[in-house]
């Protein structure tokens, strides 16, 4: 394989088109599915859901299946405000206001995402 | 082992050509994780995976895989089983998805940079997907697609920057 490294280019103008592709597929995926704002937040562990939180409802909530996690819901917006995983990913991940919008935090196997209106509408979330 | 030595190169040539670049991997990887705290969350800048494309292109296909395992193995041991398990899916996706366009086709380092990162990101939601037994985490893809693009570029651009002097190491007689 060593032959073919001197005849490859570094970059070729026609490469922007699969980049632009790969770009523009999950951006407008992600936009489409986003968007609206959020009504409420479902706490889930392995795929079981613990709690929907409403997201008027101020406060730190925390649960027995999260261990040390804890939420706080403030300003319309859901965070992770604790959490004892070694990256911290799902707190850096920031607040979530908006249908769609998804913390997920690997080593404790939870995932919170934010739905929009009440219940049986699920259009607003990337699945 | 056979078939991950290339013909021609002695034993020991090969045992320090490894050495020197699992060394290389790990400290990119240490680099990763400096940079990472300056990126949004989950953004890492892929750096260790030039010495994987470095491999492909320069040694052979098993040897680019065993570093690939190596790098797993050094990221289970410092920073955890989750982060081990991740690294390994996305490592194995990019490797693959690397291997095939360097070998098979004449895409350029900058295009076959970007697709790894991607199938990189790929791989790693895949992994955290089966953990969690939920797809919600592809929610990440749209941020990290975007960052793969980025990173992809200047792995691409780094990649062939290097390629002259590594193939110099690893042919020296």
């Amino acid at each position: 394989m060593k032959n073919n490294t001197g005849e490859r280019k570094l970059f070729r103008l026609q490469d922007i088109i699969p980049i632009v592709i790969m770009l523009a597929v999950p951006i407008v995926y992600f936009l489409a599915a986003s968007g609206k704002d959020g009504a409420y937040a479902e706490i889930s562990r392995d795929g079981e859901v613990i709690a929907a939180v409403p997201l008027d409802s101020d406060g730190v909530y925390s649960y027995p299946q999260t261990g040390e996690m804890e939420f706080t819901v403030s300003g319309g917006g859901i965070t992770v405000s604790k959490s004892d995983c070694p990256d911290k990913i799902c707190m850096e991940t920031g607040k979530l206001c908006r249908a769609g919008d998804t913390a997920v935090c690997v080593p404790n196997r939870v995932v919170v995402t934010v739905y929009g209106e009440s219940g049986g509408d699920v259009d607003g979330v990337v699945r | 082992m056979t078939g991950f030595r290339p013909k021609g190169m002695s034993f020991s040539r090969y045992i320090a050509v490894m050495g020197i670049l699992f060394a290389a991997a790990a400290v990119l990887n240490l680099l990763d994780s400096a940079f990472s705290a300056f990126l949004p969350a989950g953004i890492r800048a892929g750096l260790s995976n030039i010495v994987i494309m470095t491999a492909i292109l320069g040694i052979n296909l098993p040897s680019a895989f065993l570093l690939t395992l190596l790098k797993a193995l050094l990221v289970l041991v410092t920073r955890g089983f989750t982060a081990g398990v991740m690294s390994f899916c996305g490592g194995t996706a990019a490797f693959a998805v690397t291997a095939l366009l360097f070998g098979k086709t004449k895409a350029t380092y900058i295009l076959v940079s970007v697709f790894g990162a991607i199938f990189h990101s790929l791989g790693q939601l895949a992994a955290a997907a089966v953990l969690l037994e939920t797809a919600s985490v592809f929610a990440y893809f749209a941020l990290l697609s975007v960052s793969s693009v980025i990173t992809g570029i200047c792995t691409g651009a780094a990649l062939k920057a290097v390629m002259p002097g590594v193939l110099k190491i690893i042919s020296k007689k």
